[in-house]
């Protein structure tokens, strides 16, 4: 090359093959390896997976997060009623039967598959052997933390409730109906158990017997049934689904009101952040949203065909 | 390059200055090396012109090559090395500064003999040494046939050594006692084992060997050629007493050992009735040390005469090989007398006290059921060092040990009356059987005792260990991990919810509940560890007396020079074309050996013993306790082996041991007898 500019000799390089985009043949003669093209940029493809939203439909798919929100705030309230001797083991076991009672009827009445009577069966017995081994550990429940002090298992229980949250399956529900397709995923499991868990802590902290059982078999149903019920009234109907978060949500402000000022307005801030705030700033920063996609990404292997 | 030759003199030739010899024959053994430049000439010994000639010459060699040893004689064969001259003037005496040319005419007058035997000679080696005045030790070497070529100029280095005789001293290479260590942990690669496999440049080991075997060598060529018989024993009046002193011991020894051994035979013809058998077995399976001890016993009183009498050491005729088979002879009997010394040392002292150890007993066992046991119990029942435990819990486990701890003491009160006459018993055995089958005794004792703590230990391990990895599998549960155990890896899996829920539920009173259990767990376990540590350094002891040499340890006081481990050159004088331009570099060393301390005589037998242990297996018990794992309740340390039961007569019995302390005392007179002769000639 130095020499062809240095001389004034009149022999130019001989032309070069075109070069040509293929996965086999080898080195190309006079391009090097990672030659691109012109046409290189041609099959960029971009935002293409980015959902397209508006506001109001992101306000209102927020319903659900703020619904479980006051499902969980009412759960802490039963709780601390309890706790405060409020509530002792009558009404706690009336609430557990009628909650129980309700949640069936619901079911019933929103799923077509929910009739046949196996599977009612078997939901029976199911739920039989369950309160059967909560009756039969709320002996040891009662005496299994008697030695810790009771700060540490407030902090205990309320670093659970977080991690809960946090790892919670908003969109669906982790008890499937019978009959659905994909099994839960790790993390709602794991949010399951931090439920579970945390209603254990806060179980061995009362007196007697009967209220370790009530409080647990109430804790467990909201926690493990609450989800499916919410998800089967959303998927009949999406304006009862509107009037049951909007209810659910005027009873816990109440309940919470009526219990302590501070929390009532920390409870209010956090729906107003999660149901206006929230969707608002997730519109803003859609617009900046830029995802390429191309020829050269990975190859992503496609599990479920559904032909 | 000049070509290089060791010669190794025994001690009486370079001394003697007496020429009544001149013109005498060396014999010995040629070792050659790989390069070929290098010689090393063993001389056994020397002797006059012989009137052997010729094809029996060859003979009477080739039958004493045969009673050398096989590594020996692939090797080097013995044969004639050459010749020696002493050079006399006219007048008789030996002339200073004798001149090639007076030795040459010497050389030339009197030997056609010499060459006939110089060309009769198998070997391609002659060599020809003359006694010189001018030279310091009065030897020099005139010159050598090496491979049929003459050669007088050459580096000579003689080395002069003592004949090493059985008794008194040998030579030997290398730390013989010890034994290839099977250990094995990494497998080394094929090229490894070639390396060690080469063939070392100089064959030391051979010249070492066949310098043991020049003594024999000897004896044995003067026995072929000149037909002498052994000396008589010369009948003294010390004699006869020696041997009536021998007699009357060998006839009380073994009148002992018949006692025992007929005790034994009777024992094993009891116990082989069909209605003791429950008892055989009740007791085999309870008195497990006991057993081992009493089969290792029995078989050293059925095999000591039978290792006494074996070989005969005038058949070795390597002296290095005869010191071993000594120590091996001797093993069984010193062992056995060492362990009846202790035990009737130990027997006689608890059988004068029984009454004091009954007493310090009774306050022990008292004061460790009170202060330690029961008092833990009720202070782990408690808040124990701080710790909260969940009182239901503790209070169930505390309670059912403290009813164990009242049954099991309640049950020993019956036994306390027969305290006395087990301690009577254990002395008893002692004296009769020796200390290690008494201590074995005691061990097995001091396990049925402290039974009730084992039960209770072995019922908390269950409880804690469980809880572990009930714990772990809940913990992988959690992680969505499940184990593999065909690859021993963990695999993710997807549990149900149901599966979930019931996990955390049990995972909670699983987790807080540990603190409680894991205190008594530790507890118990340092109360059995305690015990079984005592009842290993027991079994620790047990070994050490069975492993210690004590023959060579006896042996090694009286005799060190019984037991070299290397050599050394001691360099006399080195003279280099000092006066003549002819004369060679010439370079005169005494050979002296290295001895053995009494640390490396012992080591071997104590590694032995601990082969069975390694410092990976401490580390995993350790390990194993936090897991829940059993702390193994015996060191494992290697006993002699029992070896298979001979039934033999009782009349044969008695014959045997007689016979054989008969002739050990014979083997140890006729060596002083040829040490003494050795000496003097």
């Amino acid at each position: 090359m130095d020499k062809n500019l240095t001389e004034d000799s009149s022999s130019p390089p001989p032309p070069r093959p075109k070069w040509r985009k293929v996965a086999y043949g080898g080195m190309q003669t006079g391009y090097d390896d990672n030659y691109t093209d012109e046409t290189f940029l041609d099959e960029m493809v971009m935002n293409a997976n980015v959902v397209r939203r508006d506001l109001l439909k992101v306000m209102k798919d927020s319903i659900s997060i703020s619904q479980y929100l006051s499902i969980v705030a009412l759960v802490v309230l039963v709780w601390f009623h309890t706790l405060q001797s409020s509530l002792d083991e009558n009404s706690l076991l009336l609430l557990d039967l009628s909650l129980l009672a309700l949640g069936f009827l619901v079911l019933l009445l929103t799923e077509e598959k929910m009739l046949s009577l196996t599977l009612l069966l078997r939901y029976l017995t199911n739920i039989t052997f369950f309160t059967t081994g909560l009756y039969i550990l709320a002996p040891v429940y009662q005496t299994l933390t008697r030695s810790i002090s009771s700060d540490s298992i407030w902090a205990v229980t309320v670093s659970l409730l977080m991690l809960h949250l946090f790892l919670h399956d908003y969109s669906g529900t982790t008890i499937r109906a019978p009959g659905a397709l994909k099994s839960p995923s790790l993390t709602s499991c794991i949010s399951v158990n931090a439920s579970v868990v945390a209603s254990v802590f806060v179980a061995s902290r009362l007196n007697s017997r009967g209220h370790v059982f009530g409080v647990m078999l109430f804790s467990l149903q909201v926690f493990l049934f609450a989800p499916l019920v919410s998800y089967c009234i959303k998927k009949f109907s999406f304006g009862l689904h509107l009037v049951f978060s909007f209810g659910l949500l005027g009873l816990t402000l109440y309940a919470v009101y009526v219990v302590h000022r501070l929390l009532f307005v920390l409870f209010l801030v956090v729906v107003v952040v999660v149901n206006v705030v929230c969707p608002y700033w997730l519109i803003r920063m859609q617009e900046f949203k830029f995802e390429i996609n191309g020829p050269w990404d990975e190859a992503k292997l496609c599990f479920d065909i559904t032909d | 390059m000049n070509r290089q030759c060791r010669i190794w003199l025994p001690k009486l030739l370079s001394s003697s200055d007496d020429s009544t010899t001149h013109n005498s024959l060396l014999f010995g053994w040629f070792v050659s090396h790989h390069s070929s430049s290098c010689l090393d000439v063993v001389v056994a010994f020397i002797t006059d012109e012989t009137s052997l000639s010729g094809s029996s010459l060859q003979e009477v060699l080739n039958e004493t090559n045969e009673k050398m040893p096989l590594s020996l004689r692939n090797k080097a064969a013995f044969t004639l090395l050459g010749r020696y001259d002493t050079c006399l003037g006219a007048n008789g005496n030996a002339l200073k500064n004798v001149t090639d040319e007076d030795l040459y005419s010497k050389v030339e007058s009197n030997d056609g003999l010499l060459e006939d035997l110089r060309k009769d000679s198998v070997s391609s080696y002659w060599i020809h040494m003359v006694n010189d005045s001018s030279s310091e030790h009065g030897i020099r070497m005139h010159h050598i046939h090496w491979n049929g070529d003459i050669v007088s100029q050459c580096d000579v280095h003689v080395i002069v050594y003592e004949t090493p005789v059985f008794g008194s001293h040998h030579f030997s290479l290398s730390f013989w006692n010890a034994s290839p260590q099977i250990k094995a942990p990494l497998k080394k690669p094929n090229w490894v084992g070639d390396l060690h496999k080469r063939q070392p440049l100089i064959e030391m080991e051979t010249v070492i060997l066949s310098m043991n075997c020049a003594a024999s060598a000897e004896l044995t060529y003067k026995k072929l050629s000149t037909y002498l018989e052994t000396s008589s024993r010369k009948f003294s009046v010390s004699y006869l007493m020696s041997t009536c002193v021998w007699w009357l011991l060998a006839t009380l020894i073994s009148s002992l050992s018949s006692l025992y051994y007929s005790l034994i035979k009777l024992f094993n013809v009891l116990s082989s009735f069909s209605i003791f058998s429950w008892v055989r077995i009740a007791s085999r399976r309870l008195l497990k040390n006991t057993w081992i001890n009493f089969r290792i016993r029995s078989c050293q009183i059925l095999y000591w005469p039978i290792f006494l009498q074996e070989n005969d050491t005038r058949s070795i005729s390597c002296v290095e090989d005869a010191e071993k088979a000594a120590r091996h002879r001797h093993s069984t009997w010193s062992a056995m007398a060492v362990d009846l010394v202790l035990g009737n040392m130990i027997g006689l002292a608890l059988m004068s006290n029984t009454g004091d150890v009954c007493s310090w007993l009774f306050h022990f066992t008292k004061e460790f059921t009170n202060d330690i046991l029961r008092s833990g119990c009720v202070w782990l029942m408690g808040v124990p060092a701080g710790f909260k435990l969940n009182t239901e819990l503790a209070g169930v486990l505390g309670m059912v040990s403290l009813n164990v701890i009242q049954i099991w003491s309640t049950l020993w009160i019956f036994i306390a009356s027969f305290i006395f006459y087990l301690i009577k018993a254990i002395a008893v055995m002692g004296i009769t059987f020796g200390a290690t089958v008494s201590a074995a005794f005691v061990i097995d004792v001091i396990t049925f005792a402290t039974l009730h703590i084992t039960a209770l230990h072995w019922a908390i391990t269950l409880v804690y260990s469980h809880q572990i990895q009930a714990l772990a599998a809940l913990w992988r549960l959690f992680r969505g991990r499940k184990m593999n155990p065909l690859r021993q890896r963990l695999d993710s899996y997807g549990y149900t919810v149901k599966q979930h829920v019931v996990g955390s539920l049990l995972f909670t009173p699983l987790l807080l509940l540990l603190p409680t259990t894991s205190v008594f767990y530790i507890f118990f376990t340092i109360t059995s560890t305690t015990i079984n540590s005592i009842c290993m350094f027991i079994e620790f002891a047990i070994s050490i007396i069975h492993a210690t040499p004590y023959a060579e340890i006896m042996i090694w006081l009286v005799r060190r020079r019984r037991f070299p481990s290397g050599v050394w050159f001691e360099i006399e004088n080195y003279r280099k074309n000092i006066h003549n331009s002819s004369s060679d570099p010439l370079m005169v060393s005494n050979l002296r050996s290295n001895f053995l301390s009494i640390g490396q005589i012992l080591l071997p037998h104590y590694t032995t013993m601990f082969s069975g242990i390694s410092a990976s297996s401490l580390t995993t018990s350790a390990r194993g306790v936090l897991s829940g794992n059993r702390m193994p309740s015996k060191l494992g340390l290697d006993l002699p082996p029992p070896r298979p039961w001979m039934h033999l007569p009782l009349r044969q019995y008695w014959i045997l041991c007689h016979g054989s302390i008969i002739s050990s005392s014979e083997k140890g007179s006729n060596h002083d007898l040829s040490h003494r002769s050795g000496q003097t000639s």
